[in-house]
């Protein structure tokens, strides 16, 4: 027996009927009626925020299933300062078409990403980037800002216009923010310094490690994830940023990139960490394999 | 064709000794089962990193939990579920008494997903990862990927213009 068509009609929001036409096992199509409470189908949608792709599909579904399924499906926004190869990017002007027109939106968007794509037909991503910034104090519950590039050198933050670095920095503010995501980009890890709301921080790029001062209030990271790094990086674990900032540091998540500069890092936290995260791929094993068998 | 199989050495460098870890608990270990075909597709190559991980694993003596999530990409011509690979039975022979311990395996293939009865026929042979499935600590998790702390997870997935039909 298998579902073959779903069609939703409300009956109020506390609950959504559902009528299924299902093929019973003689091959005759047989009307059954299920009644899902919105916060079930809610609580199912959910589970869908890792799938773009399904959640877009389900609010095309139905008028009413798109409004249920709409809080999932823009939790997470990512916005392109060019052409972007992340599916489901958005250009500002779209996002801006969007929060127009559903302004609810603003309050379903935990994760906002910011990938730095070339600009359209070689144009420059400064104007972009002004438009991005002049977007990002439009979400009041923010808890993760991740900064991504595909381009293969590192993009550097200092390079970037001073309205969207303020941007940047008002975001970090936020009460509600916890995670900060930074791609191959050159950043400051200064930046993230009297924010102690922030306990998650991924690089994959080594970061700046610039001076810090004795009034900073430094935010005690609870998980780090290290990735893309190379012996240059050395510094980063020497310096005194980890002995400042991962001091109660509970997990930690690194590929073997980082393997040389893992130590000194661990040194730090090893009375604290209860969580590892080791990735091992195949870019960091180019040239280490060896034959065992061979079956034809 | 032919298929040749290949288990990644660890590397010749020390790597961490997570016995310094003295309050790990959880570890996960993301990898992937992968391959590569030769230029004129008479042969592939089939990598795997297992051994890399029991390295690994022979440094935390005090680990409870495990998570093992094995991404298989089969978007090399020629490969295909038949030539995965699922070689565990070393983790029975580590001195770790594991509390739990999971497996994620998956392809990110709508119409090539793992399923339970597939990775149970990858593991038959192994009778030390079959007794722990069946007293309960193994979980098998097809089609799965790990939990990770981050609210953003991005699975591996293959590009779907490389997808083998």
């Amino acid at each position: 027996m298998w579902v073959r068509k779903v069609i939703g009609r409300v009956a109020g929001w506390s609950k959504l009927n559902v009528n299924t036409v299902q093929r019973v096992d003689d091959g005759d199509d047989q009307m059954v009626e299920f009644h899902l409470p919105y916060d079930i189908l809610d609580h199912i949608f959910s589970f869908l925020k890792p799938h773009p792709r399904a959640l877009y599909q389900c609010s095309k579904a139905h008028p009413i299933l798109s409004q249920i399924v709409e809080r999932h499906r823009f939790h997470h926004i990512i916005v392109a300062t060019g052409f972007s190869k992340i599916a489901f990017s958005l250009k500002p002007s779209q996002l801006l078409k969007h929060l127009a027109e559903k302004p609810r939106i603003v309050n379903y968007v935990t994760i906002l990403q910011i990938d730095f794509a070339s600009g359209y037909q070689g144009e420059p991503i400064e104007p972009t980037l002004n438009e991005i910034a002049s977007l990002m104090p439009m979400f009041p519950v923010l808890e993760c800002i991740i900064l991504s590039t595909q381009k293969s050198y590192p993009v550097s933050l200092k390079g970037l216009p001073q309205s969207f670095r303020k941007a940047l920095e008002n975001c970090l503010c936020l009460p509600t923010l916890q995670e900060v995501h930074i791609g191959n980009i050159s950043f400051p890890l200064s930046m993230l310094d009297n924010h102690a709301n922030i306990n998650y921080l991924s690089l994959s790029h080594p970061p700046q490690v610039e001076p810090e001062y004795l009034e900073t209030t430094y935010p005690q990271i609870k998980f780090l994830a290290l990735g893309g790094f190379d012996n240059r990086s050395n510094d980063f674990a020497r310096a005194t940023w980890a002995k400042r900032h991962i001091t109660q540091l509970q997990s930690l998540k690194y590929d073997l990139s980082c393997n040389e500069m893992i130590s000194p890092v661990l040194d730090v936290c090893s009375d604290t960490v209860e969580n590892l995260y080791i990735d091992l791929y195949r870019c960091e094993f180019k040239s280490s394999s060896h034959k065992s068998s061979i079956v034809c | 064709m032919c298929v040749e199989f290949r288990e990644t050495a660890p590397p010749q460098h020390d790597f961490m000794r997570l016995s310094s870890l003295s309050r790990l608990r959880n570890l996960t270990i993301h990898t992937e089962v992968f391959f590569e075909a030769e230029e004129d597709e008479s042969r592939i190559t089939r990598h795997t990193f297992y051994d890399y991980a029991f390295k690994i694993l022979e440094t935390a003596p005090s680990l409870g939990q495990l998570t093992i999530e094995v991404f298989l990409d089969l978007t090399t011509y020629g490969s295909g579920l038949i030539s995965a690979d699922l070689s565990l039975e070393k983790l029975t022979k580590l001195p770790i008494r594991f509390d739990h311990l999971d497996i994620y395996m998956y392809t990110g293939i709508p119409h090539l997903p793992v399923t339970h009865t597939f990775m149970r026929s990858l593991l038959e042979g192994q009778e030390g990862i079959i007794k722990l499935i069946e007293q309960g600590v193994l979980v098998l998790h097809p089609e799965e990927t790990a939990p990770t702390m981050s609210r953003v997870y991005t699975p591996k997935e293959p590009k779907p213009e490389c997808i083998i039909m």
